[in-house]
């Protein structure tokens, strides 16, 4: 009998020590599939993301963490009956919500869709590209609040004023409103990743026809579209207006002339090929996909020649060029740039900096240009400025 | 009962276990000990480091992060900051070129990992579009008392 006693004792010793996952999740699991909780839900989506890393390869391709996907921004909607929740991906932190401050859209441009089935199951996971709208941001009254989906933080400046308050509550409200859903205008779809060993009940994909989440049919991979299509809200085709003899959108009312944003894909096959948006786009193309991804001496050090050949692909002929990156910008000039202005200053692609040099630096000085999300040499600088010696250093903007 | 030469047996695991649990806690104490210190050392210097950074003469800065750098660093670490100030943009290594402002300071934080330290802390970014408050973790780690590589966690440092 005591040694019976002792065995029980034994066992429920080593269960206590083990996992204490183990009668619960299965408790957790059967009731899971009797109720289908968007709370409950987006914990399991988070817990699987953060378990699966590995094999959402949108993360890898991206250089993203699960970190980067702010829960507390999460929407519910359903597709097809099938609860989704899109969960919006942002590197970092914003520091506040003041989209004239930092908030340009480009923030919110991925999200992260999980589709459960009516199990509460996931069944898919996808990667979605889009923009918010203008009625996004009027409809929060400009305030984004941006954290894991757990508790409340209070964010300082450096004068220990509070610029944003990460709100707990904010988040759940926001999460359990039905018809916060459409109100961002792209959707471009990229592959999904079927979560290993389910059986979906219904194998088609999302699709931004169907869903609920955008309005567009364009797929940003289809490489056999030959019409320019808005890459903003994917209106298309677009129409060359003929005062600038560029694209611009008539839905969304973006202009394309300096080139700001980008066309999809198909856009290249248009038939406006020697425009100077296009000329302007295969420039920062070509540099960003020559670019190394982040700085290293032993492979970097040569800015100058990296937007040369950019220029290069703008027609421009680089034969005379001069040696340093600091002394392009008569060369520029020479090519049809103009200098802006640094006052109130937005940078638009095919933008290009020159700096000179400064005390204790390189004498060359440095060149970059910006490909409408990055200023980009050799490296893409991930920053506003490429080194501490550079910040307040004098250099000028040029523009095509 | 235990005939005297299995008590003489069972005496002698006895003893060595005791003696290797003794040793094994001087050991870990000892370990722990260093740990603290190489802890309190990187501290100091991101607490100091954070002065240099936020000195807007830029020579200045350069004087008191080689000064700061001397001390704490490994001779090869601080030649390839002086190094790459003058032949390339002046990354700067120590934080991944994420630089540090007084919201770092607040936010500091020093951890032990079982081979590396993470050095973490926040820093208002400013990217093209606006300023962005970023999270910060570092791999420090140290060889002969001094800091002898920064990286970001798990990945290559931008000089490798």
């Amino acid at each position: 009998m005591k040694r019976l006693l002792y065995i029980i004792a034994l066992i429920i010793t080593i269960t206590a020590c083990s996992d204490t996952d183990g009668f619960f999740s299965v408790f957790h699991s059967k009731a899971g599939k009797t109720q289908v909780s968007p709370f409950l839900s987006l914990k399991k989506a988070m817990k699987y993301i953060k378990d699966n890393e590995q094999e959402l390869r949108f993360l890898q391709s991206r250089d993203l963490s699960p970190s980067d996907l702010k829960y507390g921004l999460a929407r519910k909607s359903y597709y097809k009956g099938q609860l989704l929740i899109e969960i919006p991906v942002v590197k970092g932190m914003i520091t506040t919500g003041n989209p004239l401050d930092n908030l340009d859209g480009r923030s919110l441009r991925t999200s992260v869709c999980v589709l459960f089935d009516k199990y509460g199951d996931i069944q898919t996971i996808e990667c979605i590209e889009r923009l918010p709208t203008k009625e996004y941001f009027d409809k929060h009254g400009n305030s984004l609040f941006y954290d894991d989906f757990y508790g409340e933080m209070l964010i300082y400046d450096k004068s220990d004023n509070i610029i944003a308050d990460v709100d707990f509550g904010k988040a759940i409200t926001r999460l359990s409103t039905d018809d916060e859903v459409a109100d961002t205008d792209t959707a471009i779809m990229l592959p999904e990743v079927v979560v290993p060993g389910h059986k979906p009940d219904n194998s088609s994909p999302i699709t931004p026809d169907d869903s609920d989440l955008g309005n567009s049919d364009d797929n940003v991979n289809d490489s056999d579209m030959s019409t320019p299509a808005c890459s903003y809200c994917n209106y298309s085709p677009l129409p060359v207006s003929p005062e600038t003899n560029d694209y611009y959108c008539p839905n969304c009312g973006h202009d394309y002339s300096g080139s700001m944003g980008s066309i999809s894909s198909g856009s290249r096959g248009g038939g406006s090929g020697s425009s100077s948006y296009h000329k302007i786009h295969t420039a920062t193309s070509y540099l960003t996909s020559h670019a190394h991804p982040t700085y290293n001496p032993k492979t970097c050090g040569y800015c100058a020649r990296a937007v040369r050949l950019a220029l290069e692909q703008m027609g421009i002929n680089t034969s005379d060029h001069p040696l340093y990156a600091k002394n392009y910008g008569p060369y520029l000039l020479k090519w049809g740039f103009s200098e802006i202005p640094k006052t109130g200053y937005t940078a638009k692609e095919g933008d290009i900096r020159v700096f000179q040099n400064y005390p204790g630096g390189s004498q060359a000085g440095h060149i970059d240009m910006y490909n409408g999300k990055n200023w980009v040499s050799d490296f893409i600088e991930h920053k506003s400025y490429p080194g501490k010696g550079y910040r307040n250093n004098n250099y000028k903007i040029y523009r095509r | 009962m235990i005939s005297t030469k299995n008590r003489a047996i069972l005496s002698l695991v006895t003893a060595l276990s005791v003696f290797i649990a003794i040793s094994n806690s001087s050991a870990e104490s000892i370990f722990t000990e260093n740990k603290d210190e190489n802890k309190n050392k990187i501290m100091q210097f991101y607490v100091n480091y954070e002065k240099a950074l936020i000195q807007e003469n830029y020579l200045r800065y350069c004087e008191m992060c080689d000064s700061l750098m001397n001390i704490y660093c490994t001779q090869e670490l601080c030649n390839i900051m002086k190094d790459d100030r003058v032949n390339g943009i002046g990354y700067d290594f120590m934080t991944n070129d994420y630089w540090m402002d007084d919201l770092s300071l607040k936010t500091l934080c020093v951890t032990a990992q079982e081979s590396y330290y993470i050095v973490s802390y926040q820093v208002i970014v400013e990217t093209p579009q606006g300023k962005v408050l970023t999270n910060v973790k570092l791999q420090v780690e140290m060889g002969d008392g001094k800091i002898c590589r920064v990286a970001p966690v798990g990945k290559k440092a931008a000089y490798e």
